[in-house]
C-alpha cells in the first residue's frame, strides 16, 4: 500500500466507498454499517439480525449475527484472517500487511503461548503498578475539565506500551504522535478512510517497525525473542505491533465506555465504589454492551457449508460481534447496560484478540479506579463526538469532561 | 487567441459547446477540442478541430446501472433542495458517489494528456463542460483563465453549495469532501492546490433563460442558446407546413442510445392519441418500432430528425427533458409535456410548469389516457403557447456566440495567469 500514489491509493479507497454508499441507499444493513455516518450502529444490526443470523450481502460479504453462530465461526479453523496463501477477499479493502493483522490462528496460538508470562490474563498483574503510575501522573497534570479519549485513555494506553517497549524518551512524543494514527487500521481493513488519516496510518506503522527493529533494548520484546525458536524475532516484532495497532485502540475505547456507563448512572457509581468487585463485572458488561472491536472479519479458506449456506472458498465472512453480543437468544433484554447480568459471556474477536486483551483489561480497571477515586465529581461535559468511517473501532474523536 | 474547449467523450455533453467553438473560430482566434478518442469523430463531424486526449472512459455500465434502478434511488438527486431531504449524509452521499463513480471515472483517463497539450499548445482560455473538470485542472496548471459552459439549470453547483453550507454545521471530526480530495490529490501531480475555482470555474456561461437560471451568486455570463445536436440533413416532409397540429414525440437520443431502454412504454403513448386530431412525429429507433403493433394514421414514424429543424412547426412536444431538447424547445416556443425522472429534468419540468409553458409528469405515475387528456389541454389552452413564447425571447435576449466572445476575450485578460 505504501508504494501506491495518493491518486491510486485515495481513487481506489473512494471506489470502495461510493459501492458501499451506493449499496447502502438501497438498505442493505451491512452497507450502511460499513458507511458507519450514524452515532448509533444498533439499528443496523438490527436490520442485519432480521435478514438472518447468516446473510449474503449485496457487496459480497456474509454476515453474521447470531451469538451461537459467531462464537462456531471464531472458533473454526476454516476461516481466518487470509486464505491459506496469504490472499485477502475481495471486500478487503487496506491489506495492512505491516500491521500484522493479517496473521492466521496458527500465529496466534504461537503468540499466545510465547507470550503466556508475559501478557496472559495472570501475567499482566506485573503492570498494574506501572498502569497506575501512567494513569496518575496523566490526572496530575490535567485541570478540571478535559477529554476522557485524548487526554487520558489514549495517552494511558500510549504511555503504558512505550514503557512496556522501553521506548527512549527522546522518541516518546514521537511513538505519542504516531499511535493514535494506528487507530484506524481494523476500521481502514473494511470501510475506506479519507485518504489522509490513510496516509498517516501507512506512515505511523512504517515508522512503528522501523524504530522498533533499529534499537538494541526493546523491553518486552527482548523477552518474547529471548524465548529462543524459530521466528522468535519476528514474533517479539508482531507482538509489539499487535499491542500498538489492536491494543491501544481497544484500551482507550473500554476504560472510555466503561466510564461513560458509569457516570450516566450515579447510582451505580456509587454501587462500584463501595463494592471494588463490581467493577469487573462493569468491564465484563462494558465489553458485551459497547465493545471495542465491532466486527471481525475473517475469509473462508476452503468451500464451507454453515447454517445452511454454502461459503465459497476466498469469501469474506464478518462476525458482527456488537451484534451477537446483544442477540434476544441469549441476552436477556440485550440494549440494557447492567453489569449484574447473569448471561454467558461476551464474544470478544476469537483468536485474534486474546493477545492484548488482557492487558486492554488491566488497563480499564486501573484507569476506572484511578477515575473513580481521584475524581468523584467526574461529569460527561458536553456532546460525545465519534469518528467517522468507523464501523469497527467505533472510536470516539471526542468526548469532554468535567471533574469541577 | 487560443481557446481549448473539452468534454468528456458524451456526445451531448460536448454539444453544448459547438457554437461557441464556432463563434471564436469565426473571430479569427484559435480553437481546439479535446476529449476522449471515442468522440473524435463527433467533434470533426461538428467542423471542429479534435484532438484526442487520454483513453476512453468506461462510465456507461454506471449509467446503466442507474437507469434500471431509476425510480429505487431518490439519493442520487441533484435537483433537491428540501432542507428536510439535503440532510448531511444526503449532501455527503451525492458527493461520495458521483465524485467516484462519474466524475473520475470520465475525468482520470484524460486529465494528463490534458494537461500535457495545455502544456504543449499554451491556450489562453479553456472552456469546460461542467463534467469535465480536468479542463480546470488544464487551466490551473498552466496559468489559462477558465469557463465552465452549462447545458441546463446549474444544480451541480446548487448541490455544491448545499454540501458546503451541511459540511459547515459538522463537528471538524466529522467533515469529509471526496470531490475536493479527488481533485487536491490530481492536482497536487501538477504541482497545484484545490480550491473551489475548481468547481465553478472563474465564471459560467449560462445559455439558460433568466427565469430558469438558478440564483446562486456565482459569476454567469449569459448567452443565447444555439441549438447544435449533431450532424443534420432537413427530410423533404418538412419543408412542407403541417395540416394538423404537429406533436413531436421523443425520448431523446441520449436516452436511447446510451440509458439502454426508455423509462416509459412508447406504444401506449402512441396509441393514446392515436384519434386525436393531430400529427404525431414520433422519433424511434428500430427496436422501439417494431413494439408497434400497427402505426395510427395520425403518426408519422422517424428515425431521427434535427430538433431544431422539427420543433418550430410543432405545437407541443411531449420528452423527456434532455439537455439539448429542453433548450431547443424554449428556443423555438413551443409549450412542454415532460415526462421527466432524470438529474436535473424534474427540476426543469417544474420550472416550465410553474411559468405556464407546459406540463409536468412523473413517467412511473403516467397513463395513456393521462397524456391524452394532457395533449389536449396544450393545443387547446393558449396560455401555454403565450407562456412558451415568452421563454422564447428570454433566449432570443441575451447575446449571441458571437456577441459573447469579446466579452470573454476581456474576461480572459482579466484571469489568466500565464504570462
Amino acid at each position: 500500500m505504501s508504494n501506491l500514489t495518493d491518486s491510486e491509493l485515495g481513487g481506489m479507497m473512494q471506489l470502495v466507498r461510493g459501492t458501499q454508499w451506493y449499496v447502502g441507499m438501497f438498505g442493505d444493513p451491512y452497507a450502511l454499517l460499513l458507511r458507519a455516518q450514524a452515532d448509533d450502529p444498533y439499528p443496523h444490526y438490527e436490520l442485519a439480525r432480521e435478514q438472518g443470523r447468516l446473510y449474503q450481502s449485496p457487496l459480497g460479504s456474509w454476515v453474521c449475527t447470531g451469538h451461537a453462530l459467531a462464537a462456531q465461526v471464531l472458533a473454526d479453523p476454516r476461516f481466518d484472517a487470509r486464505t491459506a496463501d496469504g490472499g485477502t477477499a475481495a471486500q478487503h479493502v487496506l491489506a495492512l500487511d505491516d500491521s500484522f493483522l493479517g496473521l492466521d490462528r496458527t500465529a496466534h496460538d504461537r503468540l499466545r503461548e510465547r507470550t503466556a508470562t508475559l501478557l496472559g490474563p495472570q501475567a499482566v498483574e506485573r503492570y498494574r503498578t506501572l498502569t497506575e503510575r501512567v494513569g496518575g501522573a496523566l490526572l496530575d497534570g490535567l485541570g478540571a475539565e478535559f477529554d476522557l479519549a485524548a487526554d487520558f485513555a489514549t495517552p494511558l494506553a500510549v504511555g503504558v506500551l512505550a514503557e512496556l517497549l522501553a521506548v527512549p524518551t527522546k522518541d516518546r512524543a514521537r511513538f505519542a504522535e504516531h499511535c493514535p494514527a494506528l487507530g484506524t487500521a481494523l476500521d481502514a481493513e473494511v470501510c475506506p478512510q479519507q485518504l489522509a488519516p490513510a496516509r498517516a496510518l501507512i506512515t505511523a506503522l512504517r515508522w512503528l517497525r522501523g524504530e522498533l527493529a533499529a534499537r538494541p533494548d526493546t523491553g518486552l520484546l527482548d523477552e518474547v525473542a529471548a524465548a529462543g525458536g524459530d521466528e522468535a524475532a519476528d514474533d517479539a516484532l508482531a507482538v509489539a505491533v499487535l499491542l500498538a495497532v489492536t491494543g491501544i485502540p481497544a484500551t482507550s475505547s473500554l476504560v472510555c465506555n466503561a466510564a461513560l456507563a458509569l457516570l450516566a448512572d450515579p447510582a451505580r457509581c456509587e454501587e462500584v465504589r463501595s463494592d471494588p468487585g463490581l467493577l469487573s463485572k462493569v468491564i465484563d458488561e462494558t465489553l458485551r454492551h459497547d465493545p471495542p472491536v465491532h466486527l471481525r472479519s475473517l475469509v473462508a479458506r476452503e468451500d464451507v457449508r454453515i447454517d445452511g449456506q454454502l461459503i465459497a472458498a476466498g469469501s469474506q465472512l464478518v462476525v458482527l460481534l456488537a451484534a451477537a453480543n446483544r442477540d434476544p437468544e441469549v441476552f436477556c433484554d440485550p440494549g440494557r447496560f447492567d453489569p449484574h447480568r447473569a448471561e454467558s459471556a461476551a464474544l470478544l474477536g476469537g483468536a485474534h484478540h486474546e493477545l492484548t486483551a488482557p492487558l486492554a483489561r488491566l488497563q480499564a480497571e486501573v484507569a476506572l479506579r484511578l477515575l473513580l477515586d481521584r475524581l468523584p465529581r467526574l461529569r460527561q461535559d458536553g456532546p460525545i463526538v465519534r469518528r467517522r468511517r468507523a464501523p469497527v473501532s467505533r472510536a470516539i474523536a471526542r468526548v469532554p469532561v468535567t471533574a469541577a | 487567441m487560443r481557446v481549448l474547449f473539452t468534454s468528456f467523450a458524451h456526445n451531448t455533453h460536448f454539444y453544448t459547446l459547438a457554437p461557441l467553438a464556432w463563434a471564436f473560430r469565426a473571430a479569427g482566434h484559435e480553437v481546439l477540442v479535446a476529449s476522449q478518442p471515442a468522440l473524435t469523430d463527433t467533434i470533426t463531424q461538428a467542423g471542429l478541430p479534435a484532438v484526442p486526449v487520454g483513453v476512453d472512459h468506461a462510465v456507461q455500465e454506471f449509467e446503466q446501472r442507474q437507469s434500471n434502478r431509476n425510480s429505487e434511488h431518490p439519493e442520487i438527486n441533484f435537483a433537491e433542495t428540501r432542507p428536510e431531504i439535503v440532510t448531511w449524509d444526503y449532501a455527503l452521499g451525492l458527493q461520495s458517489m458521483m465524485t467516484p463513480l462519474m466524475y473520475a471515472k470520465v475525468n482520470d483517463t484524460m486529465v494528463d494528456d490534458l494537461v500535457e497539450l495545455a502544456r504543449q499548445w499554451q491556450p489562453d482560455l479553456v472552456i469546460w463542460e461542467p463534467f469535465t473538470y480536468a479542463g480546470a485542472v488544464a487551466a490551473r496548471v498552466t496559468g489559462a483563465a477558465h469557463a465552465r459552459l452549462l447545458w441546463g439549470p446549474d444544480v451541480q453547483y446548487r448541490a455544491r453549495k448545499l454540501f458546503l453550507q451541511r459540511q459547515a454545521e459538522q463537528p471538524p471530526e466529522h467533515r469529509d469532501d471526496p470531490l475536493a480530495e479527488w481533485l487536491t490529490w490530481t492536482l497536487d501531480r501538477y504541482g497545484c492546490e484545490f480550491d473551489e475555482e475548481m468547481v465553478t470555474g472563474q465564471w459560467t456561461i449560462d445559455s439558460t433563460p433568466q427565469s430558469t437560471r438558478l440564483p446562486l451568486g456565482q459569476h454567469v455570463v449569459p448567452m443565447r442558446y444555439v441549438p447544435y445536436n449533431g450532424v443534420s440533413v432537413i427530410p423533404d416532409w418538412l419543408r412542407e407546413p403541417p395540416k394538423r397540429p404537429r406533436v413531436c414525440l421523443t425520448l431523446g437520443v441520449s436516452a436511447r442510445e446510451v440509458l439502454g431502454g426508455d423509462a416509459v412504454c412508447v406504444s401506449d403513448l402512441i396509441e393514446a392519441t392515436a384519434d386525436l386530431d393531430i400529427e404525431l412525429v414520433a422519433t424511434l429507433d428500430s427496436s422501439q418500432r417494431e413494439l408497434l403493433a400497427t402505426v395510427p394514421d395520425n403518426t408519422r414514424i422517424v428515425d431521427f430528425v434535427p430538433m431544431h429543424a422539427l420543433l418550430p412547426s410543432c405545437s407541443a412536444i411531449i420528452y423527456h427533458g434532455g439537455a439539448g431538447t429542453w433548450s431547443t424547445a424554449m428556443l423555438a416556443g413551443v409549450p412542454h409535456i415532460m415526462l421527466a425522472e432524470q438529474y436535473d429534468t424534474v427540476l426543469k419540468a417544474e420550472q416550465i410548469e410553474e411559468l405556464g409553458a407546459g406540463l409536468f409528469i412523473r413517467p412511473n405515475t403516467l397513463t395513456a389516457q393521462g397524456l391524452r387528456d394532457m395533449v389536449i389541454r396544450v393545443l387547446e389552452e393558449p396560455s401555454f403557447r403565450a407562456a412558451a413564447e415568452r421563454l422564447r425571447q428570454e433566449v432570443l435576449a441575451e447575446p449571441s456566440p458571437g456577441e459573447l466572445v469579446p466579452v470573454l476575450e476581456r474576461l480572459t485578460a482579466e484571469h489568466r495567469t500565464a504570462c
